[in-house]
């Protein structure tokens, strides 16, 4: 079955990676769209310790900020090249928050997705944060054909 | 960014602590208060809640008559809200559920000893108003979420805890100041070094890259998240670095806060001995405090302790940050760096810690009491009433229990304490207190010479003005430390630096037991 537009939630994990494969190698739709998501909890990681003053906050904050921004730059670079090689039409979308709430939202604001693909979580005692979105509440709000890719490692 | 908001609660809230204030007062609550067993906080909770309440409803009206612009003026008045909402779970803690704790923990009865060595679930697990303020703030930060009118004020609670911290400075006196402070120096020398070395080279072990092991052994050996924070940009931590490492500091701090006091208490140890053990063995300096206080929540011994050390490891900051920025040049190889050491150093130089030194400085030379004062108390034996000096039958106990003596001046004192009736010096006192602690005496003899000492020691009204202010800072700032610490970002700690951060977090805490266990430490009291 072919697809037009492909909604691609990668973070570059290992299984995203597997998912991006497929969509590139196997899936070949006509446009992706890539959703990144940063999650909340970098909220927390800001370094809101009562030894830091708002200046030391500030600064770790623009640090951290940086260092998310190269990771995800990188991530793009990377898939918009490979999608330019084999001809797709490549767009991202970033957000902030939920990963889950973020995909529903990306979901309902694009009409024209016909399939998301995602990876499958990393089986256990292989490390990575702790943020998916392969979550009940996404299969059950699903309106298009979601594809699940296995993990390399599973 | 406009701070200030027109919101409803605030306003709702201050006319209810107003309320509170008036029906303490009328004896409206009367029944309640005495269920609850907290009659001596009856003019506590009435002034506070009157004062607080007036001020969430004035600073809750203010933004309905003005317009909102930026400045520093919106700054403050947008952080009111939040602090009157911690304020509130502070009080609702410490009036209500605390006192509550203990009432239900006493009917379920002792769960070892009898008598004066009854011990209570509530006491062994902590379960007082410091440790349930921690609680109560992470269970409102996760589950029911702060509200977005409270969340700018939420943040000033670290302001406090560093307030409160700089005011600690005016109950030390100068010879505990060096006795606990010589003592920190040696024990947070031995264990910082010996933390951020071992994690750098358990990270060498593991094949952790430099930046991974760089970030955990700042957090792990110095003082958490803020050693994190500043040992990040040095060591060019990624982002997944800082969730692993910030992660596992504060899975390790909020089991430290909870456990250290049950071990403490269980161990029986003394408040100096479980300062020095928390000031060292827990990984973040901020649940320092909190288990500090959850050990002794109605005294500031522990607090003053473990205090010390936290000061002295925050003053190891900016060397061991200079050391890693140091060790990641050379372990990268990295060309061209430059390292300007004493920016380095200023900037990571905790500023509150002169503050402390000040308010110390200024205590010692008598500004909030007199100059030879021991924790706010000061010796003076001139207006002892004549009906309070010891009695025929006192003098006679005292006189059989000298002959048990062995030491010339302990006898010597205890005899000018029998001929004068009072305590004739502060060096007598001391004799009579290493007396007390010896047991070589009977409890009748020790009950007339407690009585004795009583007498002659003094409580400045203002220090005790001050003890009050700091024990509602950090009531306040650990409901505000609480509600920081989320589950989601807990649950980043994970992977190889979980493993390394868990052998480094137990060598730590079992290691400084251990040491502060066979130094047998003593009450300076």
């Amino acid at each position: 079955m072919s697809y037009q537009t492909v909604l691609l939630p990668s973070h570059n994990t290992q299984g995203a990676q597997a998912a991006e494969d497929y969509v590139f190698n196997q899936c070949r739709p006509e446009r992706i769209l890539h959703l990144t998501v940063v999650p909340d909890f970098w909220r927390g990681m800001v370094g809101h310790d009562w030894l830091n003053n708002k200046a030391s906050t500030v600064a770790f904050s623009k640090y951290l900020d940086n260092q998310l921004q190269e990771d995800i730059h990188n991530h793009t670079q990377r898939l918009e090249k490979t999608a330019s090689e084999k001809g797709i039409i490549y767009e991202q979308q970033l957000m902030m928050g939920s990963p889950i709430d973020c995909l529903l939202q990306t979901l309902d604001k694009n009409t024209q997705i016909d399939a998301v693909v995602l990876g499958s979580p990393r089986p256990k005692g292989h490390s990575g944060l702790r943020s998916k979105m392969l979550h009940r509440q996404v299969i059950s709000k699903m309106r298009v054909p979601l594809i699940i890719i296995p993990h390399p490692h599973a | 960014m406009i701070y200030t908001q027109r919101c409803i609660p605030v306003i709702l809230l201050g006319i209810a602590l107003v309320a509170l204030s008036y029906m303490t007062e009328a004896g409206s609550l009367n029944s309640l208060i005495e269920y609850l067993n907290i009659k001596k906080k009856v003019s506590e909770i009435a002034n506070l809640s009157h004062i607080f309440g007036i001020v969430a409803i004035v600073c809750g009206i203010i933004p309905f008559f003005m317009p909102l612009h930026e400045g520093k003026f919106d700054y403050f008045l947008g952080a009111i809200p939040g602090v009157m909402f911690v304020l509130l779970i502070a009080m609702i803690v410490k009036w209500g559920l605390a006192p509550w704790a203990a009432i239900l923990s006493k009917a379920y009865g002792p769960i070892s000893g009898e008598g004066e060595e009854a011990k209570y679930l509530h006491k062994v697990l902590g379960l007082n108003h410091v440790l349930l303020g921690v609680l109560a703030g992470i269970i409102v930060a996760n589950f029911f979420r702060i509200p977005s009118w409270a969340e700018h004020g939420v943040r000033t609670s670290r302001l406090a805890l560093k307030v409160g911290v700089i005011l600690l400075g005016t109950i030390y006196s100068f010879h505990e100041l060096k006795r606990i402070g010589g003592l920190s120096l040696v024990l947070i020398t031995c264990f910082t070094l010996g933390s951020v070395a071992a994690v750098l080279w358990l990270g060498n072990r593991y094949r952790l890259n430099a930046s991974t092991s760089g970030v955990l052994s700042s957090g792990l050996g110095v003082c958490g998240v803020s050693a994190t924070v500043a040992a990040a940009p040095v060591v060019q931590a990624r982002s997944i670095d800082i969730a692993y490492a910030i992660g596992t500091i504060l899975l390790w701090g909020m089991i430290c806060m909870f456990v250290f006091p049950s071990i403490g208490h269980y161990l029986n140890l003394n408040s100096v001995q479980f300062g020095a053990w928390a000031g060292t063995g827990i990984l973040n300096s901020a649940q320092v405090t909190a288990a500090a206080l959850g050990f002794q929540p109605d005294g500031v011994e522990t607090l003053q302790t473990a205090e010390t050390f936290n000061i002295t490891r925050v003053l190891f900051l900016p060397i061991i940050v200079v050391w890693l920025g140091v060790w990641y040049v050379r372990k990268e190889n990295i060309q061209h760096a430059y390292i300007n050491m004493g920016e380095l150093i200023i900037d990571k130089f905790p500023i509150f810690v002169l503050g402390f030194v000040i308010m110390f400085a200024l205590s010692s030379q008598g500004v909030f009491g007199p100059k030879r004062h021991h924790k706010g108390k000061y010796f003076d034996n001139r207006a002892i009433a004549q009906q309070d000096l010891l009695t025929t039958e006192e003098k006679l106990v005292l006189e059989e229990e000298k002959t048990k003596l062995i030491l010339a001046r302990r006898k010597q004192a205890l005899q000018r304490l029998i001929d004068r009736g009072k305590i004739m010096s502060e060096s007598d006192e001391v004799q009579l207190r290493g007396l007390i602690l010896s047991k070589k005496i009977n409890a009748d003899g020790i009950a007339i010479i407690e009585r004795s000492r009583k007498l002659v020691f003094h409580q400045s009204p203002r220090i005790k003005i001050i003890k009050q202010i700091i024990e509602w800072l950090f009531a306040f700032g650990l409901v505000g430390l609480g509600m920081q610490i989320t589950f989601t970002v807990i649950l980043q700690a994970g992977g190889k630096p979980l493993v390394v951060g868990c052998i480094i977090g137990t060598a730590k805490a079992v290691g400084s037991l251990f040491v502060i266990m066979a130094l047998n430490l003593t009450t300076i009291s």
